[in-house]
């Protein structure tokens, strides 16, 4: 038995230091502790890689009142603007690449540490899709949950050799960024509504979620937000504006919504959109400070 | 417990720890407590119609041994088979049968008929193994066991309490008495089969489960390619799912010197039928084998009857799955295709062994559709969807399916390697050819396949073994 405990003990080694020092790099800032690496570089170096974790557990940390939650293009909503406004705590949950059922998950989530004043789920019609389904939320809340899980996962593992890696040669450079416009008018646009079906699954839940806030007294709304309109010309082309009409008037139906995918100031010019569907920083801010102040100028609120 | 789970890495290194440090006469006494544990870590308050069933067992094996009158052993065995089919009835079948009835009758609201009970754990296995133990006492092959605790642990030893392989009484419960001593060769045996079998269950069946779910959740989204490969994904899910919890069980027990009976021997390389029935889920063939076809005439019968039995044990094998009629239409095939086998003396004829292989790959295949799809509508609408194609770009097939490209490109390499070992397995022992190996080679393989499943595992804590709602 001795000779077994001893060769066990010298095969997890290997096992055992490796974990140790995912533990203390810490990607994802899940022990909260001394790092070797500064809280900023994994802010700026991981959380792209994967943002779900990277806010779930920096959500877990701190969590706040009031939430946002989206993917990608409700990143650039302001919550720091939104908070300055109104004076809550506020805490932007967003997911590159999130489907509305991870969002759905994100919500449960996000209450089961706080309770909730307000929620701002970013929604679009790209998202009000059968088959626009993910399934990361579930793994990532485990991996939220359990330091074992965490230590041990591949994605932190990966997160660790990288920062490490920036670490130790810090004049590397990065690749440069790729122009997303065209791939995201064409190959996205084919993506998102080539296939569609309407997400009775979804619904039933955004229901209960929407049921669930008003027992709690929780303020929920949706945004729409909004898309250049070369790529709201993409619905027609699709032939899914009944679809959309009927995605609106179902999600309003649901809870408060505020529409800023419509042709407006925001839409018509380009050169408020980094890429087709994913506006600059100064809509972010506008939509937060319409939010905010309740004073819609371009948001429009849709009555059901 | 799921053995899946992060608990259980805790729990499986305490038990056997402890095992080998307590002192002789305290072991059955620990594993029987580790047991209980491990089923109650579920639903707790189950373990009492366990132990209902155990002690109807228990009492009925002892006097089944000592009545000399055989009718009246004959009573007493028929008195504990009701009890053990009843409770399996009960929680199992009862909804079932009582929702058909109900609809038959034309009522409308069947509601009021049926019972909200949760099915318990593992039920069919353990009591199968229960009820294996009277009547092999009744057959006068086994001797009943004098401690109640000991056949406790006979029905409840943890690694194959909720999904077998469902064991004798002559191959079990005599390891109970005997001493084991700490093997380091046993020991490194039963890690690698552990290892094995957390391959096959968390690497390969748990990523198939992301495809396969998203088409039968959704079976009208996908059409074609998709579909096809959600057919054929869940017959390896369903292999890697079952036989991996089996490779884990065998390989937990024998690291504590219990040796388990096989389950699998790679059914995929059957060459008919009828031979992949004595290769899958072996334990369950060979009870129903035992108990129910050989007592109904076996093949000492004319060739009706012949027939009839074999329909019987595909019909009875399938309901034994589960309350659906699914899973009737699945065992009910599986029996016909039996029997047109043996009727054509298929296995004689002269088609070359990949023939057969290709053959009974594809049938199994097809008919896993029935036992996995919700109602037969379902299956068969899987089925048709299976051989349309649509002429979409197959990225757009693709959409909603859960998998990116880098699971499925991973999934098809975790697969290939998958077949490979199972093709080797053929050849020769490969954990002996591993041990031939030089230290840095066999330490290199060991490194290897623990990266894998230690980073390349799907493993979210939600996903259960298939074979755990039987």
């Amino acid at each position: 038995m001795k000779k077994f405990i001893l060769k066990l003990t010298l095969f997890s080694l290997p096992f055992v230091l490796w974990f140790g020092l995912v533990a203390w790099v810490d990607p994802f800032n899940f022990f909260q502790n001394n790092s070797p690496v500064e809280r900023a570089l994994r802010e700026s170096e991981i959380r792209p890689l994967n943002s779900m974790l990277f806010n779930m557990i920096k959500y877990k940390n701190a969590p706040c009142e009031v939430v946002f939650i989206g993917d990608s293009r409700t990143r650039v909503i302001s919550d720091s603007l939104y908070s300055e406004i109104t004076h809550d705590p506020t805490f932007n949950l967003y997911s590159n690449k999130a489907k509305l059922n991870e969002m759905i998950d994100l919500f449960w989530f996000a209450e089961s540490f706080k309770k909730l004043k307000k929620v701002y789920f970013g929604v679009n019609f790209n998202l009000f899709n059968t088959y626009a389904f993910g399934s990361r939320s579930k793994s990532n809340g485990e991996l939220c949950s359990s330091p074992l899980k965490y230590i041990t996962n591949r994605a932190v593992g990966e997160a660790t050799g990288m920062l490490l890696h920036i670490f130790s040669m810090p004049g590397e450079k990065k690749p440069n960024q790729v122009d997303f416009w065209k791939y995201n008018l064409e190959t996205k646009a084919n993506d998102f509504y080539s296939k569609y079906d309407f997400p009775e699954e979804a619904v039933d839940q955004l229901m209960e979620v929407s049921k669930f806030c008003a027992e709690h007294n929780i303020e929920l709304t949706f945004v729409i937000v909004p898309h250049v309109s070369s790529m709201q010309k993409k619905v027609p082309f699709y032939h899914l504006e009944r679809e959309e009409l009927i995605f609106k008037r179902t999600i309003s139906g649901i809870a408060n919504t505020v529409d800023y995918d419509y042709n407006n100031a925001i839409t018509t010019d380009t050169t408020n959109f980094g890429d087709p569907i994913h506006f600059k920083k100064h809509i972010g801010e506008l939509i937060a400070r319409e939010l905010a102040s309740k004073d819609f100028l371009i948001g429009q609120i849709i009555h059901h | 417990m799921l053995f899946s789970s992060f608990d259980f890495l805790v729990f499986f290194p305490i038990v056997t720890l402890a095992y080998f440090l307590l002192p002789e006469k305290f072991r059955n006494t620990w594993l029987l407590l580790s047991s209980c544990f491990f089923y109650m870590f579920l639903i707790p308050y189950y373990i009492i119609i366990l132990l209902g069933t155990i002690s109807t067992d228990f009492i009925a094996g002892k006097y089944i041994y000592k009545e000399n009158n055989p009718r009246r052993k004959k009573q007493l065995l028929t008195f504990s088979l009701i009890i053990n089919i009843g409770i399996l009835f009960f929680f199992k079948y009862y909804n079932f049968f009582a929702g058909e009835f109900v609809q038959l009758l034309g009522t409308q609201n069947t509601d009021d008929f049926l019972f909200k009970v949760v099915l318990p754990i593992g039920l069919s296995f353990h009591t199968f193994q229960s009820m294996s133990y009277t009547i092999e006492i009744y057959r006068g092959k086994c001797i009943p066991e004098k401690s109640y605790f000991r056949f406790m642990l006979f029905v409840m030893f943890y690694p194959q309490l909720v999904a077998g392989p469902i064991e004798r009484p002559q191959n079990l419960l005599h390891q109970f008495n005997t001493p084991n001593r700490f093997d380091y060769d046993r020991v490194k045996s039963g890690l690698w089969l552990m290892l094995i079998g957390f391959f096959k269950k968390i690497v390969v069946a748990d990523r198939l489960s992301l495809l396969v779910d998203s088409v039968y959740s959704n079976p009208n989204g996908f059409v074609g390619v998709p579909t096809l490969m959600a057919i054929l994904f869940f017959t390896i899910q369903i292999y890697c799912d079952f036989s991996g919890y089996t490779d884990i069980a065998r390989g937990a027990a024998r690291v504590m010197g219990f040796e388990l009976m096989e389950n699998f021997r790679l059914p995929y390389f059957s060459k008919s039928i009828g031979e992949f029935w004595s290769r899958w889920h072996i334990s369950l063939s060979s009870w129903f084998k035992d108990y129910v076809y050989i007592p109904l005439g076996g093949n000492k019968v004319d060739r009706w009857k012949l027939m009839r039995n074999v329909l019987i044990v595909f019909l009875l094998s399938g309901l034994w799955h589960g309350a659906n009629w699914t899973f009737i239409v699945w065992g009910a095939a599986h029996g016909s295709i039996v029997v047109i086998e043996r009727w054509t003396n298929f296995t004689k004829t002269s088609f070359s062994k990949y023939f057969g292989i290709l053959y009974t790959f594809v049938l199994v295949s097809i008919l896993w559709v029935f036992f996995r799809a919700e109602n037969i509508a379902q299956a068969f609408e899987i089925l048709s969807n299976a051989v349309h194609f649509p002429k979409t770009a197959l990225g757009v097939q693709f959409r909603g399916l859960g998998l990116n490209a880098m699971d499925l490109f991973l999934a098809g390499i975790f697969i290939a390697l998958l077949f490979a070992y199972d093709f080797l397995v053929t050849k020769t022992n490969i954990y002996e050819w591993v041990q031939k190996r030089a230290t840095i080679l066999r330490w290199g393989i060991y490194y290897t396949l623990v990266i894998i499943v230690v980073f390349y595992s799907v493993n979210d804590g939600t996903k259960n073994f298939i074979y755990f709602q039987f």
